[in-house]
């Protein structure tokens, strides 16, 4: 498909919504470029959901607007927003076929009926579903039912897809399957997509850009490689990846820590912090008057991770390229090399 | 369910064997006084003559019209009932689902009336209802007759809702362009396809059958009709009796079977070749 689908992109901004004493969006703003995929992500009843949904239009909000290609859409209603949704739990309907359910929607979209059919089997072909259009959604698999979501919500061509937790239901393989299909087509139709989840490892795969939410707010948005190595705020460091949190002293920019010295990221305190430190930043020598005594060693395939105490009784985990780990074993004496990374201090 | 046992299999045909017992005597006993004379034991049909023989009477003009009021506020029933609660059920669970218990309060409450009291408090109001704004047709009736099936049809509507994801599935329609209506007759009716027949078959039932309101309020439906009869001739009401009720049936299995065909289209018991 060469033409694109929509050339227009989305404004969320300032939505405020609170039920009762939550406040489930707090000042809310995001941008989204025409054609990028967006991740939302945040722990469970951060504020997610609420905001996929104000943008739907199923759910009102106190304040704020809402901008689709550059037409404020905030007072209007779910079905005259231009916007399909694929839901975690499964959303076709059940008395019609699968090829029923993309009829359906397109007819609702007022695509004339000759050129239904043709949509009906380019969308399939597109989730790799080419010939199951007359099955019943019951007679699918969870992993089929979500790719026929799917495939219905990119027949109507909206100017927005709206994907909440598409995969959360599904199991291991079939998640990680799907979602690297989902970033395929996604590329390949164009199309403006905002993902909600809250597994962090699937925002940074399949993302342009994620943004973090804690308790209704928005608190960083970047591409994946900034947000895991330029982390706004401790929160978000430790919400992506992993972090070791290590004593130290902050003073000019830098922190003074076990011996050595880590530049510091903005927005890292001074005098005596903690400095967030990922796991393949630390690099392990042994030697025997070494800071550190090696716990116990997992091998991992391509890298094997390595717990390690410090003599304050610390716990760091350490992850270490494949081959590196060789020859330690849990009594070790280990001393800790801190790459010379940016780190954020709390 | 478990295996049957064979003595498990011996008591559910007893059970079901003194159900049938209990059920198909008193009708027996109609059919058979229908053709027999109770004085004298001499059998004829002059009572099925009477209804099918062609001929006129004032009964069978009473019973006439007594038949098909009952029928048009049957329907009227079904459609008002369901009409005014499917919208409303709907509605509540999406939008104020505090207001859950309060509409079903509401909706069982004519339970607890009895219809004696229900007449009471009809009376003066289709008082109101005959000589201001309607007339005292007897088809008007239907609206107390809604009240009456209100029960019945909340029960079986919220079953069915309770059986749908209703929020998902209005949510995608209406993600994809859907008004209310649309969410409502394409999308929920479809899947509560047997919750629906479920309350049209109560509804038909309560209505035909219903007897108090009517006399009391001395309008003619069928039980009232048949009633005045059976003061005169026991045979044709009971004739009358015995076909509405075959008839009642046999709509009722047709709808059934109706429903049940296109279940097992949608819903086949074997999932077939899923990969
Ligand atoms: N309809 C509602 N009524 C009351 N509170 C609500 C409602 N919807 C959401 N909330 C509250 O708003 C907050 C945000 O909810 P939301 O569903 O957006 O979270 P989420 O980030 O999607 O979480 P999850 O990962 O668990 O899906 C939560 O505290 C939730 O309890
Ligand atoms: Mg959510």
């Amino acid at each position: 498909m060469t033409e694109s689908v929509t050339s227009t992109a989305v404004t969320l901004s300032h939505l405020t919504r609170t039920f009762g004493k939550v406040k489930a969006l707090d000042d809310f703003s995001l941008d989204l470029a025409p054609g990028e995929l967006v991740a939302l992500l945040g722990p469970s009843g951060c504020g997610k959901t609420t905001a996929l949904r104000a943008l739907a239009g199923l759910e009102g909000v106190d304040s704020g607007a809402v901008v689709v290609g550059g037409r404020d859409v905030t007072r209007l209603p779910a079905n005259r927003r231009d916007m399909a949704m694929v839901f975690q739990s499964y959303s076709l309907f059940p008395h019609l076929t699968v090829a029923g359910n993309i009829e359906f929607a397109l007819g609702l979209r007022k695509v004339p009926s000759r050129r239904r059919a043709e949509a009906v089997a380019h969308n399939l072909e597109l989730v790799g579903l080419g010939g199951h259009g007359d099955r019943y959604p019951h007679q699918l698999s969870g992993g089929q039912q979500q790719r026929v979501a799917l495939a219905r919500a990119l027949a109507v061509r909206p100017q927005v897809l709206l994907l909440d937790e598409p995969l959360s239901a599904l199991d291991a393989k079939v998640r990680v399957q799907l979602r690297d299909e989902i970033r395929r087509i996604q590329t390949e139709v164009g199309i403006t997509t905002l993902f909600v989840t809250h597994d962090q490892e699937e925002a940074l795969v399949i993302a342009d850009r994620i943004g973090v939410m804690e308790s209704g707010r928005l608190v960083q948005v970047g591409d994946p490689r900034e947000i895991y190595s330029r982390p706004a705020t401790p929160f978000v460091a430790d919400f992506i990846g992993t972090t070791n949190a290590l004593q130290g002293h902050a003073i000019d920019g830098v922190a003074h820590v076990l011996g050595q010295t880590v530049p510091l990221l903005p927005g890292s305190p001074t005098g005596p912090v903690s400095v967030l430190i990922r796991p393949e930043s630390i690099t392990l020598r042994p030697t025997a008057d070494g800071a550190g005594t090696v716990v116990s060693t997992g091998f991992m395939g391509a890298t094997s991770r390595v717990r390690v105490t410090l003599t304050d009784g610390t716990l760091v985990l350490v992850q270490l390229r494949g081959s590196t780990r060789d020859g330690l074993v849990p009594g070790d004496r280990v001393a800790l090399e801190l790459a010379s990374i940016p780190a954020l201090a709390r | 369910m478990g295996p049957v046992t064979p003595r498990g299999a011996w008591f559910r045909r007893i059970v079901l064997g003194l159900a049938l017992v209990y059920f198909l005597v008193p009708l027996a006993s109609l059919a058979d006084f229908s053709v027999r004379f109770p004085l004298t034991g001499k059998v004829d049909a002059a009572a099925w003559q009477a209804l099918f023989g062609g001929g006129e009477s004032d009964k069978l003009s009473l019973l006439r019209e007594g038949l098909t009021n009952s029928l048009i506020m049957a329907v009227m029933a079904v459609v008002i009932s369901l009409g005014l609660l499917l919208p409303t059920m709907v509605l509540v669970r999406l939008r104020l689902p505090r207001m859950i218990k309060v509409i079903e309060f509401v909706c069982l409450l004519p339970l607890t009336v009895p219809a004696v009291v229900l007449v009471v408090g009809l009376a003066p109001v289709y008082l109101v209802i005959s000589t201001k704004i309607l007339d005292s047709n007897t088809i008007w009736l239907a609206f107390a007759y809604v009240i009456l099936c209100l029960p019945y049809v909340y029960r079986a509507l919220d079953s069915g809702l309770r059986a749908i994801d209703l929020k998902t599935l209005s949510e995608t329609a209406r993600s994809f362009g859907a008004s209310w209506p649309t969410v409502l007759m394409r999308v929920l009716v479809p899947n509560l396809r047997s919750a629906l027949v479920s309350s049209v078959f109560v509804t038909l039932a309560v209505v035909l059958g219903e007897f108090t309101i009517a006399r009391m309020l001395a309008r003619t439906n069928l039980q009232t009709a048949l009633f005045e009869i059976n003061l005169s001739d026991g045979q044709i009401a009971a004739a009358v009796s015995l076909l509405i009720l075959g008839g009642t049936i046999l709509l009722m299995v047709t709808l059934d079977l109706i429903v049940a065909l296109q279940e097992r289209r949608i819903r086949p018991s074997t999932r077939s070749d899923v990969s």
